[in-house]
This record gives C-alpha cells, structure tokens and sequence, in this order.
C-alpha cells in the first residue's frame, strides 16, 4: 500500500521551563494524504501549533519531540539532523504563518524575500512543476507545455495578436507599421496612447478603441511568471486566435522565464495586484492582507508537497479572511498541495477543510470528516468549541430587561447621539483631504449594546476616539447625556465627569496594561485620579471588582505578566467600571482572544450589563460576535454609515450589498 | 534622498551658530584676564597690555568680538592664539592626529566589538559567553586613565612589547595602545549590544519564516539576524565617532598625544577664546557630520526610515 504523505504517530512534545517539563503534546497520531486538507482545531495551549511546527523542527525554545515518529513520503524525520529538515522547508513542507505583519523581514524587498525561496530550494523558474494524480498517488510531470511565459515573449505574443486584429478588421498591418516610428514598433501594443497611434494611420476610431481594450484584456490575462504555455494556448484561443494558430505562437515565444518574472508570477497567482511593481517595495508599504499574500506566495514558491497554514488569518479583517483563505484553498487544489490548516475557529475549519482533529490539552479528542465532526460532535470539548465558536451561533445572550435599569435618576435615553458627524484628515505632504468619517448620524441607546461593524479603514476607530473625546470632529456634533461635547471638554468640571462616565477597553490586552504596575494598583489608579475614598476603600473597592469579572482577590499583588490573555482582559474591564461608569466602548476588546475565552469574556460583559446597567459601545470587525453582543448594529464602510438597525433585522435581512458581503464573510455559517 | 540630506545640511547651520555663540560667550564670561595670566609674575606695564588687549579686540564688546571671529570662521580665518600662532594651523596638526586615533578606535570597536557581539549572540557556549560577558562588565567598571596607566606600566615599562607614549611619532605603532584604551568602553558596549540585538532577532517571527522557507543557518545568520541586529549597533558607533574626536583628553593626556583634546584642555587653561571656540566648532562640524553619516547609513540599512517623509 502507498505511503501517505504524512504520517505522525505517537507524538510527544516536551517544554522544559524553569527545570519543570511541560508536556505540550502527548501522544498524537493522525494522516494526511496527498492533496488532502486536514485542519487541526483547539484553543491555545491545545497544542496544535506545536504539533504543527515539529513537522518543520522549527519548535521554539525548548521544545523537542521525545517520544512517537513523523513520517514524510515514507522518510523518519524524527531525529533526523538539521540538513534533512533544510532539505524539506520549503521544498517539501510550507509554512504561512500567522501574524503578517512579523513575518516579513522589514529591511529587504517583497521580491527578494520571494526570491529567496527559489534560491534555497534551487527551483527551476522555467518550468512548473504540475503534479497529477495517477492511480491514486500524486506524480510529478515534466513537459514542454510546463514553461512558463516570460516578459519579452507577452510582449511579442500581445504584438502578433494586435497584428492579427488588425488584418481580421480589414486594415493592412505592413503599410501601419512601416509608417511607425521603428522605436515603438516592438512595443506597439503596450502602448497607452495606441488608440492615437492607430488612428493617425488610417484605422477608424471604434475599431482602434475595441482593439485597444481587447489587447489590454490580453494583457491582464497573460500573466508574466505564472502562465505556463498551455495556459496562453487557452488564453489566446479564447480571444478568437485559432488552436493552430495560438499554438503556434505560444510554441514561438513561451521559452521559460527569468527568476524576476517568475517572482512577480508567485506573487500573482496569490491575488496581488500589480505584482512586478509590488515585488519593489518593502512590507512596511504592504497592508496585512498584502503581506500574507506574499507570504503564501512564499510557502508556495518551490511547490511543496504540504502546505502549513498557521492561523494563517486570525490576524486580518473577516472579509479579508474570506479572500485569503479562498486563495489558499484554490490555488493548492490547482497544484495539489496538501494542506494542514491550524486554527481555533472550528467553523473555519469545517469551511476549508476535509477532516478535522480536534486538540485539547496536548491530546487529540476527537477527529473524523468536517461536516461529521460538526453536525455530530462526540466529545464535551468538541461542543463547548461548537458553542463558543460565534460564527456557528445564531442568537444574541440572554436579553436583559429595560426594567433592569434604575430609572429613578432622570436619565436621557441615549447615552450617546451622533449627528452629521464628519472627521477629515489632511494628507502629508499633499493638499487633499481625507475623510476617515463622513457625515455620520446615530444614536447609542442607553442600557443597551450598539455594535459598529466595518473593515479596517471603515472609520470605526476613528468614530471611537472622537466619543472618548481624543479627537475633535470636523463638522456634526456629538451629544452626550443632553450636552454638546464642545461644552463638555470646555469645562474642566464637566470633561473630568464625562472622563469618569465614559470607559475604553482595547484590543490588545498585552499592551493597555503597564508591566510595572501590580493589578490592584492598575485597578485602583483611577480611583485614585478622581480622589475617590481613601487607600482602604479604594482596595475594598478593587476585591470589589475582581469578584465582579470574577478573578480571584489575591491576584491584587500579582503582574500582568502573570496573567492570560482573557484574565488581563478581565483586569482592563475591571478597570473600566471601576468609576461605576455609564458607558464602557469595548474597541476590538475579544478579537485578540481565542474563542473559547472570547465566549467567557462576552458572556462576563453581558453579566456586567445586567448587574449594572452598562451601554456598551462595540467595535468590531467581527459580525459573527456581534450577533451574539449587540443590540443595535451600525455597518460603516469607508467612513460612511452603510446601514444601522436592530441586529436581529440586519441579520436576517440586509439591505445593503456591503453588509451582505460582511455577513458571508462569516465562516462556517452556510454550514449549518 | 538628496532632498532628506540637504535638509540635515542646512538644520546644521543653526546648530554651528548656537554653540559657537555659547562656548564663545562662556570663555569670554570666564574669570581673570587672559593677557595678564600669559605674563605670570612679570606684568608689562598697562599701554603695553592694552595694545596686546586690542591687538585680540579684546577690548571690544562680546557681541562685536563673536561676529568678527564668525566672519573670520566663514573664510576660514580663525585668527591667531595668544602666542601668535595661526590657530588653523593648531587645527591642521592637532586633528590628523586625533583623527588617527579615533579612526583605529573605530575599527577595534567594529572588529572586537561587533565581531565578538556576533560569536555571543550566535553561539550558545556558555563558558565563552560568560568571559566575554565579564571581561566587557570589567572593562566598563574601569576608568579609562586607571587602565590607560596599567597597561603603559604592564606592556610598555614591564614587558616592552609597545611604546609606553606617543609623543612626535604618531604612526600605528605607537597608536595602537593608545586607541585600544580609548576603544574599550564602546568595544564592551557594542558586544553587549550587538549580543543582545542578535539573541532577539534569532526569535523574530521573520527569522522563523526564513528557516521555514528552506534558508540553511548561514544564510539566516547572515542574511536576516545580522542586518537587522546592525541598525542600532552602526548608531552608536557613529555617534561614538563624533564623541572619540572631542573626548580622547584623557587618553591623549595619559599617553602624551597632541591631538585636538589636548590642544582643547591648554587652551581651556590658558583662557584662549578664540582657540577654544575654533576648536569646539571643528569638533561641532564633526560631530554633525558624524551623526549625518550615521542617519544616511541608517536609513541604507532600515527601509522604513528611507521614505517617512515626516
């Protein structure tokens, strides 16, 4: 019987910290064969990126396998030295990793660092290299048709064909051509002004614009470094060249293709646009979607066997998500590359893939094909997973009651209105503006969750830090409880109180804590600006609140680097209501977390809401976590606001095409 | 580019024109008058000294004397010191010479210190990376004339493998003492910092994609871990550039070398205005185009900071 292309048995894993020996993975055994997608699915510390990143011997730290085997095409790499496992990176075994934004070398060019992989793996940049499957194994062919089209042969492909179009209309090509100034003529179809051009020699002007867009569709479609000749075949029949004659012409000019061209081509095939200038720059002018790109460009540039795809998105935009892992997912099945997908999204991992495991504490708990694990999940972990997971969860918590809130103070009912509210930026360097806001008007209920919902860039942080009172609106106003905000940070009086009212909790909460500061003094220091009570009921107040995120009090004298993720987020919402606040703005507050404490966290702020009447204003790229938090919704797509109204509504039915787009953004929810 | 140069070129100006300003109106403001101090015991009588006063427009107010001697300075006039010697000519043989020192300082600063920082960083033998850590921890805690005076009496009196000063031979030889003392503190420095640039950047995310593309150790090392190790190390050696050309008086006190530090502290001593200004102001023009050097090579080294137009 074949081998399967990777097999690992009995895996274990161990850290050694502190002269102590943490167990990460213990025992793991699972398959993955040729072209297939296995996904591997657990919250952090299941041990899923371990097991992950032991494939390549690239463990961090301390960690080494020390027990079990992993086979690759049959071969032990389990003890293998160095030189196999340099052998295999890249050639044999992918990696895109997770976070693009430090993934990259910032001091060396896109192209270079694409470059490198072919250098490394000595890859032949002429040709493909195309795997087919054959009785059921996946056999690696070479023919001619696997060249690949180089700069010079597009350009002399796309001069044959503007020729032909010419003669097909009725124009005579050698009379054109000698009147042409002779240094254009091998560029003549390139040319931006070849409508001109055309025209002053006697083509009238509709078929010289029809053949000019033809010629540039051409272009596009002939991709330097990525088009191998069979493709320009196709690519050429389909602009009405016959089988003979496109044969012909690719058999002509497609020759193979220099290292530069093929770079640009791997950079292409991965959705970037533009790829050959884009191979100029550095990642600092590359957004994250970009850079992750290049890195799967990367990973896949000597053609492996394995693709390893390291939570290759929990650090993008849900729509950018979409894109990045549909990239994926097509261009490995073009090239029959096996796929080991990492993530803690079992939704996701249903969506983009064959057979799932399930990992939870360094043990595989259960694992079987996609749709069978999540339409019948066996074991507790699994279903805690599939409850956790919001882009499989359809409702929003339990709904609090409006009876909840003390309406014995005169209150306004909204806490927050926004009206006509615009924001522009100007430009460095340039006189234009930019309009980050754009005449934006809603309100923020009081009691209640507002969730604003857009891609980065749609101006919902933007709209964040002028309710926090960090940045004053271009036009439009905001009215906070009754008052202007004008007048409220005109006053010292009024800004400390509307300080004590209004809350942010951030995203990352590795950063909004300071390591120096032990977690009751965090909590306390803004009891301590508002002079509120003494040191003694300051702390009475600080076990308070520890009790209400529900954190043991003894972790008073402990650190932030002590704590998880989802602990330092309960410290910053601790933080937040310590002022016994109206208003908490929770800015991307769950999306750094994983989903199984992501579930905690909102089902502890929904708590909050009940117990103390919170509104909370939501920010978020996440549609799936607001359907679970909020009550109203606010899409914003480039500054503007594409549709407010009640979640159940936007959900159920959008009207916009955007908000539709963010809704099947969501993984996993066609699924169900 | 050459638009980003020209900018630092011309924020120079005013920084040349601030600190001569200010050194110039510190000596003036210095205690005792210089022309009598130049006589000792044996004062001439008071015409005779106000003729030398005016001869130095000593007698002129602060603000006149500063203008003339920035007139002088920008043709390259500097005047004469008090012994009537042209002071650019004090220029022209004391700076060769601290030069001489400062550059075989720089190069044991980049040989030793960058060099050993590599080994360290890379390597993980720990009895290799202990000793190197101490002995820099040592030479750190060591004052530089302490030093410069036990290595003069070890290898020059005892052991009479160097010379023990410099003195009018100013050639590798004899500089090579001297420049290694003067090297020490930075060599120490730049190993602790190219060390511990290197042990973080092995841990960087790109460094781990790198490995992962197929890259063998040499040309992770190379290629990826070492330039971005190097950013912060090139800004301190540039910058210590600057700070060896002005700081070396104690190193050419110990060691007997007439090179600008010396030249500064005599004339510091002596009260000698104009010497003291026009020495600070080659130093000043050093130490900007020093730290010129250093941001063009930064911005060589680290795209980002090539096109942050703001």
């Amino acid at each position: 019987m074949a081998n399967s292309l990777l097999e690992v048995d009995n895996l274990h894993i161990n850290f050694i910290s502190d002269k102590r020996v943490i167990n990460a993975v213990q025992g793991v055994s699972f398959s993955v064969e040729a072209g297939q997608r296995v996904a591997i699915v657990g919250e952090s510390g299941s041990g899923k990126s371990t097991t992950a990143h032991s494939l390549i011997n690239l463990l961090p730290g301390t960690g080494r396998v020390t027990k079990g085997s992993i086979k690759l095409e049959g071969k032990q790499l389990v003890g293998a030295n160095e030189k196999v496992f340099v052998k295999i990176r890249g050639k044999k075994i992918g990696l895109v990793p997770q976070d693009p934004m430090s993934n990259l070398n910032p001091v060396y060019k896109i192209g270079k660092q694409v470059g490198e992989v072919l250098d490394a793996n000595e890859v032949d940049v002429d040709h493909d290299i195309v795997q087919k499957e054959v009785n059921g194994q996946l056999k690696i062919l070479h023919s001619d048709d696997e060249l690949f089209l180089g700069r010079g042969a597009r350009k002399n492909i796309e001069n044959e064909v503007l020729q032909k179009f010419l003669q097909d209309a009725g124009y005579n090509w050698d009379k054109i051509i000698s009147q042409v100034d002779p240094k254009i003529v091998d560029k003549l179809a390139l040319r931006r002004d070849l409508v001109n051009i055309l025209e002053r020699f006697g083509v009238s002007k509709s078929d010289a614009a029809n053949i000019h867009n033809r010629i540039k569709e051409l272009h596009v479609r002939l991709v330097v470094g990525s088009s191998i000749r069979l493709d320009v075949i196709k690519t050429l029949q389909k602009f009405s060249l016959s089988q003979e004659e496109a044969e012909d012409l690719a058999k002509k000019y497609v020759k193979g293709t220099q290292k530069i061209d093929r770079i640009a081509g791997l950079l292409s095939e991965s959705g970037l646009a533009h790829s050959g200038q884009r191979a100029k720059q550095y990642p600092h002018e590359f957004s994250g979607g970009m850079r992750q790109r290049a890195l799967i460009a990367m990973a896949l540039a000597a053609r492996p066997r394995l693709l390893i795809a390291d939570e290759p998105t929990s650090a993008l935009d849900v729509t950018v998500q979409k894109r990045i892992l549909d990239k994926i997912n097509r261009l490995t099945s073009i090239l029959g590359v096996a796929v080991l997908f990492i993530t803690h999204d079992l939704g996701l991992a249903a969506e983009y893939s064959d057979k799932i495991i399930v990992m939870h504490k360094g043990r595989i708990v259960e694992s079987g094909a996609s749709l069978e694990v999540l339409h019948n999940p066996r074991h507790p972990y699994t279903k805690n997973l599939m409850q956790a997971a919001p882009s499989l969860n359809a409702s929003r918590l339990v709904s609090h009651s409006a009876s909840q809130i003390d309406k014995s103070i005169q209150k306004s009912i909204n806490v927050f209105e926004f009206r006509n509210l615009s924001k522009e930026f100007k430009l460095p360097g340039k006189k234009r503006t930019f309009k980050a806001v754009d005449n934006v008007t809603f309100n923020v209920p009081r009691g209640k969750t507002t969730a604003i919902v857009g891609e980065s860039g749609s101006g919902k942080s933007t709209l964040a830090n002028m309710a926090l009172g960090l940045l004053a609106p271009t036009s439009g106003e905001i009215i906070f409880e009754s008052t202007d905000m004008k007048t409220i940070l005109s006053s010292k009086k009024l800004s400390k109180g509307f300080r004590q009212k209004v809350q942010p909790v951030f995203q990352n909460p590795y950063g909004s804590l300071d390591p120096l500061y032990s977690l009751g003094r965090a909590i306390a220091e803004p009891l301590q600006i508002h002079k509120i009570g003494d040191s003694k009921s300051q702390t009475k107040r600080v076990k308070e609140l520890l009790e209400l995120v529900q954190l043991p009090t003894n972790i008073m004298n402990r650190y932030p680097n002590e704590l998880s993720g989802g602990q330092r987020q309960r410290i910053a919402i601790a933080r937040a209501i310590a002022l016994n606040s109206e208003l908490i703005l929770l800015d991307e507050a769950v999306s750094a977390l994983d989903v199984l404490v992501q579930e905690q966290i909102l089902h502890l702020l929904n708590n909050l809401q009940k117990e103390l009447g919170l509104t909370y204003l939501f920010i978020t790229h996440d549609l799936a976590v607001v359907n679970i938090v909020a009550d109203d919704v606010v899409v914003m797509e480039s500054g503007r606001l594409v549709e407010k109204g009640q979640t159940a509504d936007i959900f159920n039915n959008p009207k916009e095409e955007y908000t539709r787009n963010l809704l099947d953004a969501i993984p996993g929810r066609n699924l169900i | 580019m050459a638009r980003y140069i020209g900018i630092r070129v011309l924020q120079t100006i005013p920084v040349v024109l601030g600190t001569t300003f200010l050194i110039y109106g510190l000596v003036f403001l210095m205690p005792g008058d210089p022309i009598r101090a130049m006589f000792g015991n044996h004062p001439p009588s008071d015409a005779a000294i106000a003729v030398i006063r005016h001869e130095f427009r000593l007698d002129e107010p602060f603000i006149i004397q500063y203008l003339h001697f920035l007139y002088g300075a920008l043709t390259f006039d500097f005047g004469k010191t008090f012994q009537g010697r042209e002071v650019s000519d004090v220029i022209a043989t004391s700076l060769p010479i601290t030069a001489q020192l400062s550059f075989l300082a720089i190069f044991f600063e980049i040989l030793i210190g960058i060099g050993l920082g590599i080994l360290t960083g890379v390597k993980k033998g720990k009895i290799f990376d202990n000793t190197v850590l101490m002995s820099t921890l040592v030479i750190i805690s060591i004052p530089t004339f302490v030093l410069g005076f036990v290595c003069q009496f070890l290898f020059g009196v005892k052991l009479k493998v160097v010379p023990t000063t410099v003195g009018v031979y100013v050639d590798i030889q004899h500089m090579l003492m001297p420049a290694l003392i003067l090297a020490g503190v930075s060599v120490s420095y730049v190993i602790r910092l190219t060390r511990s640039q290197i042990r973080d950047n092995l841990n960087a995310d790109y460094v781990r994609t790198a490995r992962a593309k197929g890259l063998d150790n040499k040309s992770v090392i190379l290629k990826h871990v070492l330039r971005n190790s190097l950013v912060p190390v090139v800004t301190y050696i540039g910058a210590d550039l600057g700070t060896l050309m002005g700081g070396a008086v104690v190193t050419e006190a110990v060691f007997n070398i007439n090179g600008i530090g010396h030249q500064l502290y005599s004339a510091i001593a002596k009260g000698e205005g104009t010497l003291v200004t026009s020495l600070v102001t080659v130093l000043v023009i050093i130490y900007i185009v020093a730290n010129l050097l250093v941001d063009i090579l930064y911005a060589f080294l680290d795209p980002r900071i090539r096109y942050n137009k703001n």
